[in-house]
């Protein structure tokens, strides 16, 4: 066991070691604020001390998760749904010129239109429920996913595809064999941008009409002053979107291991 | 000119004279600059500021102020409390929130006197009554002190109270909301505004007014400042309210006319087939022959208080006698 376990405990150590610096930033930070706070007695109502914001996560901690989880499913169905409609519009664009020049203008400009002015109509046209957050988070975030995995399915090395041609190989299996696989670290480059505007969309969905969720939470405590909770739900926002993130980066690990074995610095 | 050196001589003597006086005038009697976050955009609400603007009473009491309305309007409490802002225009019930946190703002005049807000449904919906909400979905724009609004009316015609009624969250578009048919009523909506707007639109609606269905009556819009304001700058406070005051009553007598400067000095942000049916709605509340315009009642600060708190909205440390003060008005 143990020359296997090896490499796993200087990966560990590496892990540490990328950790440790954040870490001590994100401390003197809070140390900061929570001094600055409480050697100025700034009010709550203005600026909540992080000791302050940590009580509320405790203290509401039901109230809190049960708003986390309709956030959590908003942004898992809307990023599914963009991975989905992302993907097949890489393929397509991809596959075909024709359908690159007439599709690609719009992929664009669909991130020229402000979501903020088209959200609250969404809401009239298809009701306040989920679907509205789900679109909206779908919206924000397929645009990176397709411009990745284009890039990822035109980037093949084209004495490959020349070669397994003359090998008498398919469209389809040029495609499937050689196009899928060099995409993917692109497409995982893009997923993980999708993921963080994910969970931007699904807050600006509940903003503009909810009942239930962190966004909404958030609009709840403002007019209540209850500016700590506003901080509290900000804070379970940013551990979900990081927890994500990272989940991310795992799945990516496990679909594409010959690209994490190349020697490379990797943040997360 | 050359045969009258002395009448010129004496003429430079006097300009250059009136240049030093109105340069001593600007030093000593210097303009005091207030600023007044408004709750809103500009709207037949502010008439009165307004025409105390335009017609210089802010001026005559040596005030320059400054009338705006904020990117996030629901941020005026806060801005007052820390001061960026020297007064703001807010809800009763805001402000009794505000203190329930430590957020030092207290009312010093009523601007509009009564409730504003009340439940709209189209009138090709059938609803004439709370009663008739049961069962039925309720649009609001997820401000918390709508919710016992809508439960004592609910109660009052007797029905059991909000658990009756679905209430969903539409933000501010209540009025599509409510032509869309995602909504069979909604509250949050001003009698002098929604109801206007839907009207225009070719929408007959039917209005229930809160006061009317069982909650107490109280002060749609107050204007506040800071409690360090009141204790540092008390003479300032005095001479803004006495041009506001002027400017409120101006637009009483005449509320077309304060449209006529509001148009004028908003443009495109008013839409005057709102603002003038409006105003004329609002002109009534306006006149008071009693007691001075602004002017606030105790016992109508203490129920709407205690009827928060009966409905678990404030926390029962907040003293109503605390969040308001009539002393600029002449008052205790």
């Amino acid at each position: 066991m143990a020359p296997r376990a090896a490499p796993y405990i200087g990966r560990l150590r590496r892990l540490i070691g990328s950790w440790v610096p954040a870490a001590l930033i994100v401390l003197v930070l809070l140390g900061l604020w929570e001094g600055y706070v409480r050697l100025w007695a700034v009010p709550k109502w203005l600026l909540p001390a992080p000791s302050v914001i940590a009580m509320t996560l405790v203290v509401s901690r039901k109230l809190l998760l049960d708003h986390t989880l309709v956030t959590f499913v908003e942004v898992v169905v809307g990023f599914g749904l963009s991975l989905l409609c992302g993907v097949l519009l890489a393929c397509g664009i991809a596959a075909s010129r024709t359908l690159e020049r007439a599709l690609y203008p719009f992929v664009i400009a669909s991130q020229m239109v402000p979501i903020i002015a088209i959200a609250p109509l969404l809401l009239i046209w298809v009701g306040y429920g989920l679907t509205p957050k789900v679109i909206v988070v779908a919206l924000t975030a397929f645009f990176p996913i397709v411009v990745n995995m284009v890039d990822g399915l035109q980037s093949v090395d084209p004495d490959v595809v020349n070669l397994l041609r003359t090998m008498g190989a398919s469209r389809w299996q040029i495609f499937v064999k050689v196009q899928v696989p060099t995409s993917l670290p692109f497409l995982f480059s893009g997923l993980r941008v999708a993921m963080a505007v994910s969970v931007i969309g699904a807050i600006i969905g509940e903003w503009m009409g909810s009942s239930q969720g962190l966004g909404y939470l958030m609009i709840r405590s403002k007019p209540q002053f209850l500016t700590e909770r506003v901080f509290a739900a900000i804070v379970v926002l940013s551990v979900m979107g990081v927890a994500l993130f990272v989940l991310v980066g795992v799945i990516e690990q496990l679909a594409i291991p010959w690209r994490h074995n190349a020697p490379r610095q990797r943040s997360l | 000119m050359s045969q009258y050196p002395r009448t010129r001589m004496m003429l430079w003597s006097m300009f250059v004279l009136m240049l030093v006086v109105s340069g001593r005038h600007g030093a000593y009697a210097q303009n005091t600059t207030l600023k007044l976050a408004l709750d809103w955009y500009p709207n037949a609400n502010h008439l009165g500021l307004f025409m105390a603007q335009e017609k210089g009473y802010f001026r005559q009491e040596n005030l320059d102020v400054m009338l705006y309305t904020p990117v996030d309007p629901s941020t005026v409490l806060q801005t007052v409390g820390s001061g960026t802002d020297d007064f703001g225009i807010s809800y009763q019930p805001d402000v009794l929130l505000a203190r329930a946190q430590g957020v030092p703002v207290v009312s010093v005049a009523a601007l509009v006197p009564h409730p504003l807000n009340s439940v709209i449904a189209l009138q090709s919906s059938g609803i004439v009554r709370p009663r008739d909400l049961v069962g039925k979905k309720v649009g609001y724009p997820a401000i918390p002190t709508n919710e016992p609004l809508l439960g004592t009316m609910l109660k009052t015609d007797g029905a059991r109270g909000l658990q009756d009624v679905e209430l969903v969250n539409v933000g501010f578009d209540l009025v599509p909301a409510l032509i869309s048919r995602r909504v069979d009523a909604i509250v949050g909506a001003y009698w002098t505004h929604e109801s206007i707007l839907l009207e225009n639109q070719g929408y007959p609606v039917h209005i229930m007014r809160v006061e009317e269905w069982g909650v107490p009556d109280y002060y749609e819009l107050v204007l506040v400042t800071n409690a360090s304001t009141i204790k540092s700058k008390p003479e300032v406070i005095t001479r803004f309210l006495r041009a506001v005051r002027r400017g409120y009553e101006d637009a009483a007598q005449d509320p077309q006319a304060g449209v006529d400067i509001l148009l004028k000095g908003t443009k495109a942000e008013v839409d005057e087939k709102i603002e003038r049916p409006g105003a004329q709605l609002l002109a009534p509340l306006w006149k008071t022959d009693k007691t001075p315009f602004g002017m606030q009642d105790t016992a109508r600060w203490e129920s709407f208080t205690q009827w928060l708190q009966a409905n678990g909205l404030l926390a029962s440390h907040v003293r109503a006698g605390d969040a308001f003060t009539n002393r600029f008005h002449g008052g205790n």
